[in-house]
């Protein structure tokens, strides 16, 4: 579009005011920018020692202490790793930040504007994990030394990261999960901070099995096992399914850490005496003649 | 400068003691480091002398206080019966799990049938077909069946028109059972048979821990609701109870107060008689008087660590005791004689009183030591069927613990050092196990 003569002053005044500006940003970013010297490196890089130093004591002391106290402070303990960590690292930051560059509240608005910005775009993902976990910390939908379900991960959670936690699965692997996916998925804790946690064994009986005389052996098989721990229920359900009968044993031991040497003493020692009792299994033939 | 340096010590001794007594602080590792039972700066005691004590210790009779105690708690237990119905036919007696209730209930029926005073008269049996569990444990509720049934039997035989109290007395319960699948049939047996025969009174002894266990699985306390747990002993009781060991061990006795700083000993007496006048009435006709103030610290120093438990209380005793050589260069030292030519000559000393803390333990362990507490003693074949583990590898645990004398062997059986006791009962309740 042809521009008007009368309209010239006003571009040229209006161009000499964005060259005002620029040269203002050059100004300010001088300002921003405090003059970097190997002084300020040296500072710096013993910063990020002393930092990454703290993470490391804290880390040790944290997991000392935990396994010192009463069990039920345990998880307490292990629960304020990631407060200390993020403390560590929040003020080193801010440390290194303070070196290199002028923070007024002008200039942090600047550069927390520019960095969100650029991260926005660039590390989304990242950004929104970091997000979550602070969210987390605050929601609690998994702390350290709880038992959790996340999509198909099962395991304790032996960490708690800036980026995403660490499980410890039934396996021994770890798997890392990145605190983002609790915005989408669910998270089913088992313990929620507690040391004790419920743990199921299943049972399969013939149709034709003393319900009674198994229920009896359940019970009794939860309250003389050496984990289990009494202060809790013990709870035996029992369900009617096609192929034969159904029996769940729900009881807590005393660790949640030994759900599954738990789960193998209670099916170990009630096959023991389902056996002298001659108890009947399913009869699964017929089943698996029908699916063939 | 010696002095500064010593001051600053015993006042950094005297802050961790304290500290130590702050039950929100009790977890800190603020003790030192576990010491072993033969330290280094002391000699150990001559091997005589040490089986000396160990038959004294043996001989010992139950506290007299607690006697006078379960013998007051049963009259009345036993007038109030037979005065209203509804009342209870049992008197459950408490003990500590490393205490045997077989000598306090021994002693409480022979007061009882000396002092027969006409308003009651006893008909007393016993239950204690074995001192240890059988090795057969299926088996414990035939016998326990067959042994009701001979006593119900006697009982009526000695029926006559006197009407005496028919008492049955089982002397400790936890060992009519073994916690596995099948044993705790002979707990249900004596549950019913105490609760369908109200004509017979029942004085149970128990281990309080087992107690506990079986309440939650066997719902006793809703059949023998009538418990009764002995008050802890005083530092006087201890005194007078731990006399006979302090004889045999030939301790000297703690020098009277003489300085003028000090009363003297009759009026340290008068002064301390107000106070203690409770306490002297639990443990009449035994000497009661303090000799001295030091003598009284090591009493009271006694009973704060094994918490008036007879058993931790003598364990404790004799931890704090050492044997010093002779100085040949000075004759006015009275010399132990030595029994045999191995022995070293010299003389034993009370020293600093304290428990020994627990090495450090693993989970494993915790579940051993719990057992054999939970069982009062428990034999090896037993101890793997309670924790559903091969005789071998418990076999090994158990030597290993026993190398640290956290646990000891009499005959065929395992039992816990009475001195580790109070910290072990501390770690345990930290690590969840139902011990109250």
């Amino acid at each position: 579009m042809p521009y008007h003569a009368a309209t010239y002053p006003v571009l040229l005044r209006h161009l000499s005011l964005l060259g005002q500006t620029g040269d203002t940003l050059k100004e300010q970013s001088q300002d921003l920018l405090t003059g970097i010297t190997s002084i300020k490196i040296v500072q710096a890089l013993i910063v990020l020692v002393i930092a990454y130093g703290a993470i490391q004591v804290i880390d040790r002391i944290i997991l000392w202490l935990s396994e010192r106290v009463p069990l039920k402070y345990r998880l307490s303990i292990k629960q304020s790793l990631p407060f200390w960590r993020t403390s560590v690292f929040v003020t080193g930051t801010w440390l290194i930040l303070n070196l290199f560059l002028n923070l007024s509240p002008n200039n942090v608005l600047a550069v927390t504007s520019t960095i969100a910005v650029a991260l926005g775009f660039a590390f989304k993902d990242l950004v929104s994990s970091i997000i979550a976990g602070i969210f987390a910390l605050f929601e609690q939908p998994y702390q350290v030394g709880d038992r959790v379900r996340i999509g198909d991960h099962y395991g304790e959670v032996i960490r708690y990261g800036l980026r995403g936690l660490q499980l410890k699965t039934p396996t021994d692997d770890v798997v890392t999960i990145p605190h983002v996916i609790i915005w989408s998925d669910p998270v089913v804790n088992a313990n929620k901070g507690a040391p004790e946690a419920l743990v199921e064994t299943h049972f399969y009986f013939d149709h034709s099995v003393d319900t009674a005389l198994v229920n009896q052996i359940l019970y009794r098989v939860a309250q003389t096992s050496k984990y289990t721990q009494l202060k809790m229920p013990i709870v035996v359900i029992t369900e009617e399914k096609p192929w034969g009968t159904h029996f769940r044993l729900k009881a807590y031991p005393m660790d949640a850490r030994d759900e599954f040497v738990y789960k193998t003493d209670l099916t170990q020692r009630a096959k023991q005496k389902f056996m002298t009792c001659q108890v009947v299994y399913p009869r699964l033939s017929q089943f698996l003649n029908d699916d063939d | 400068m010696e002095v500064v340096v010593n001051g600053v010590a015993s006042l950094f001794k005297r802050l961790r003691h304290q500290l130590q007594k702050v039950p929100l602080l009790a977890w800190l590792p603020l003790k030192d480091a576990p010491r072993p039972f033969s330290r280094s700066d002391k000699q150990p005691l001559p091997l005589a002398l040490k089986h000396r004590l160990f038959k004294t210790t043996q001989a010992l009779l139950p506290p007299v206080g607690h006697v006078e105690q379960v013998v007051d708690k049963l009259r009345d237990s036993i007038q109030q019966w037979q005065d209203y119905e509804v009342m209870p036919n049992v008197l459950v007696v408490l003990m500590e799990p490393i205490e045997l209730a077989d000598g306090l209930l021994s002693a409480v029926l022979n007061r009882i049938q000396e002092d027969q005073d006409g308003s009651h008269k006893f008909c007393t049996y016993r239950l204690d077909e074995w001192l240890e569990r059988p090795e057969d444990y299926v088996g414990i509720n035939d016998a326990v069946r067959e042994a009701i049934a001979t006593i119900l039997k006697e009982s009526h035989a000695d029926n006559d028109s006197s009407s005496p109290v028919h008492l049955i007395v089982i002397p400790a319960l936890e060992r009519y059972f073994l916690r596995c699948v099948d044993g705790l049939e002979a707990i249900e047996t004596i549950r019913q048979t105490i609760a369908s025969h109200p004509d017979y009174f029942w004085l149970v002894g128990c281990n309080h821990w087992a107690w506990s266990y079986l309440d939650k699985v066997c719902c006793l306390s809703a059949y023998l609701d009538l418990t009764f747990t002995p008050s802890p002993l005083s530092a006087l009781d201890l005194k007078s109870w731990l006399a006979p060991m302090e004889e045999a061990a030939e301790l000297s006795p703690f020098p009277a107060d003489a300085s003028p700083d000090h009363p003297s000993q009759t009026e340290y007496s008068n002064q301390m008689e107000d106070t203690l006048d409770a306490e002297n009435a639990s443990t009449s006709g035994q000497e009661l008087d303090w000799r001295s103030s030091d003598e009284r610290k090591y009493f009271e120093a006694i009973e704060s660590e094994a918490g008036g438990v007879a058993a931790v209380a003598e364990a404790v005793w004799q931890w704090s005791l050492h044997y010093e050589l002779n100085d040949p260069d000075t004759s006015d030292t009275v010399a132990h004689s030595p029994s045999t030519e191995t022995d070293p000559v010299g003389v034993v000393k009370r020293g600093d009183i304290g428990a020994p803390d627990i090495p450090s333990l693993t989970r494993e362990d915790r579940f051993l030591l719990y057992a054999i507490l939970l069982h009062g003693r428990l034999s090896g074949s037993h101890l793997s069927l309670s924790l559903a583990e091969p005789q071998g590898m418990v076999r090994a645990q158990l030597q290993a613990l026993s190398r640290q004398d956290l646990i000891t062997r009499t005959q065929h059986c395992w039992a816990v050092n009475p001195a580790y006791f109070p910290s072990l009962r501390k770690d345990l309740r930290r690590n969840n196990f139902l011990v109250d």
